[in-house]
């Protein structure tokens, strides 16, 4: 009785950690992908989850495109990020309450992104330089040159 | 009997996708196939059973394209059923072809969060941000529709955008412009207001229209090189001061090369032939030559070289036209430097000499302009400058026993509005001084003008 009790639980554990958008210690997901190309990654703590469509996020996560890889993910704020291949976006917190007016931080580590500004304070950290936005839509690239960093940031609305 | 909860989520979901496809034809990107047959899916029925009459109705009016009407009653939907994806969708679809505003995009972006591969929620989501211009989003949602559903009805509606995107892309080779208003200058006939007014004259200030149009075309546009050929013409017609009414015809020719990404040379010639009051006044033949270089650090630095040979012809108004008749050679430097988003500044300088038949009329010009651009709140942009113009006259005037110094200080304000990448509205007010030894040639002069401008 004991050992089925044990079993169920492993498998319902398995269950959660495989399914995609599975919510890992009570974590609430802020976000989620909603659309992907090629392989993408998401680390959370020591855990490595395959990002799918529909695969939560959760703060404090950090996202990872593959070479040719590409992922839209949405935020509960109505954020969209976009990033292309070779990215990676760590997000580094996440406060939103409905009605009132929340806070986001995104570190983009290396790659290119399009965020599409949602209802929170949007700020996006780069090895260089820091952008905070509201309602506008905004390009980052993260990458090296000449054995420097470099962060672009090009406006494209608002 | 009642239905099971998980089968009716289902149903209406299944529903919704069926009527959803259905809305993927839209008047402005109506394909050459048609539109997709409306009511004919077999789950059709279900929704107008299972969701509430405000959304069955509401589903009605957006099949009818009655999109503002859909709206309000999606609207009630949504109050009653507030958290309805399906209502909050169709809300967003309905409000996305009437105001496409922030809460059409919210409410889309509820639908990609409850179907993210629904090409029809993604082809929707695409529309909004090609109305919007936000063409590396719009081409997103379109490319996202087309990998969903290749061969879906969305997905050749989908390629017609993202079609429409390449060619908007695409340098234009053609361009139109038209600019016009009103303009008030305080002495069209630039005489001393400390004197009386000349014979003839009954006041020296007047009100004009001002039209300008310009064409051009670009016959080669590549990476590095691009040649424009234009025509530009310009009439201004005074309320009363009718013989000022001024006439500008302009052809010019323009070609521009980069070196590198950051050295560019450009040449031009330029054909300028005016009348006043309809009659000929002058014309003349100029060539413009530029080096610019971009650097991080300092902006953009120019050096340009112009030349201009003037030919007049005489009048009953100006007897001795012709004796302006003759060259000028001018050589500039200039500097223009992007402090922040919001704040830029020029300076320039430039040195000219004019030749003419009558050298008492030639002079040796030294100019310095210092102006700034600053981006207002409320999209506003407001160009200030200041700029001081000192010429040495040739010999002396026989008529004042004297050689004539004159030295014009000028500032220039233009606040400009600009409503869309194409129209634009710009309130500007002009003020000049010319300071001269010899009394007859100083006088003051300030130019207010509203003007409206549209480029096609």
């Amino acid at each position: 009785m004991e050992l089925k009790r044990v079993i169920g639980l492993a498998a319902l554990l398995g269950a959660l950690v495989s399914a995609p958008g599975a919510a890992l210690a009570g974590e609430p997901n802020v976000g989620q992908v909603v659309a992907i190309r090629g392989a993408a990654s998401i680390e959370r703590g020591a855990t490595r989850i395959k990002a799918q469509v529909k695969t939560g996020i959760q703060a404090n996560d950090v996202i990872k495109t593959a070479a040719a890889g590409k992922a839209k993910l949405l935020f509960i704020d109505d954020s969209v990020l976009t990033m292309s291949e070779n990215a990676t976006l760590e997000v580094s917190e996440f406060i939103h309450t409905k009605g009132k007016e929340g806070r986001s931080i995104y570190n983009l580590l290396d790659g290119k992104m399009r965020a599409v500004v949602g209802k929170t304070k949007f700020e996006v950290r780069t090895p260089t330089a820091v952008a905070a936005a509201r309602g506008t839509v905004i390009f980052f690239e993260v990458g090296q040159a000449k054995n420097q960093s470099f962060s672009r940031i090009i406006c494209l609305e608002g | 009997m009642q239905t099971d909860p998980t089968r009716r989520a289902t149903r209406i979901t299944l529903i919704t996708l069926a009527l959803t496809l259905s809305l993927c034809w839209r008047a402005q990107g109506a394909s050459a196939q048609g539109e997709p047959a409306l009511g004919t899916s077999a789950q059709d029925a279900q929704p107008h059973q299972e969701a509430s009459a405000e959304l069955q109705t509401g589903i009605s009016l957006l099949h009818r394209k009655s999109y503002a009407l859909a709206a309000a009653v999606l609207r009630k939907a949504v109050e009653n059923s507030p958290d309805d994806p399906n209502a909050a969708y169709y809300l967003g679809v309905a409000l996305n072809r009437t105001t496409a505003g922030k809460e059409a995009e919210s409410l889309l972006k509820r639908g990609l969060g409850e179907h993210p591969e629904s090409p029809e929620v993604n082809f929707e989501l695409g529309l909004h941000y090609f109305d919007k211009e936000v063409t590396a989003e719009a081409s997103d949602y379109f490319e996202q529709v087309i990998y969903l559903a290749p061969a879906g009805p969305c997905a050749d509606q989908a390629r017609a955008y993202l079609k429409k995107i390449e060619e908007a892309g695409k340098p234009r080779r053609w361009e139109l412009s038209v600019l016009g208003g009103l303009q008030y200058d305080s002495n069209v006939i630039l005489s001393n207001d400390s004197t009386p007014l000349p014979a003839g004259y009954a006041h020296r200030g007047d009100l004009s229209a001002v039209v300008n149009l310009r064409g051009s075309y670009a016959p080669i546009r590549s990476g590095a090189l691009e040649v424009t050929a234009g025509y530009s013409f310009y009439q201004n017609l005074h309320t009363s001061l009718t013989a000022f009414d001024t006439t500008q015809n302009l052809l010019d020719l323009s070609a521009s090369y980069a070196v590198t990404p950051n050295l560019r040379l450009k040449g031009s010639y330029s054909l300028e032939y005016l009348l006043l009051a309809g009659k000929p006044y002058n014309y003349s033949h100029n060539l413009s030559s530029s080096i610019s270089r971009v650097s991080e650090r300092w902006g953009i630095s120019t050096l340009d070289y112009h030349y201009s040979a003037k030919q007049y012809w005489n009048s009953e108004k100006f007897s001795t036209n012709t004796d302006q008749n003759g060259d000028n050679n001018l050589i500039g430097l200039s500097q223009l430097r992007q402090f922040s988003k919001y704040v830029t500044l020029w300076v320039l300088y430039s040195h000219d000499v004019d030749a003419t038949r009558n050298q008492v009329l030639g002079y040796h010009g030294n100019r310095a302009l210092l102006g700034c651009r600053l981006l207002l709140p409320f999209a506003l942009v407001g160009d200030l400058s200041g700029d001081v113009y000192h010429r040495q006259y040739g010999g002396t005037d026989p008529a004042f026993g004297v050689r004539r110094q004159d030295t014009q200080n000028s500032v220039s304000l233009t606040l400009l509005k600009n409503f869309s990448d194409r129209y634009s509205l710009s309130l500007g007010e002009v003020f000049s001084r010319n300071l001269s030894n010899i009394a007859d040639f100083a006088y003051s002069r300030a130019i207010t003008s509203a003007l409206f401008s549209a480029r096609f």
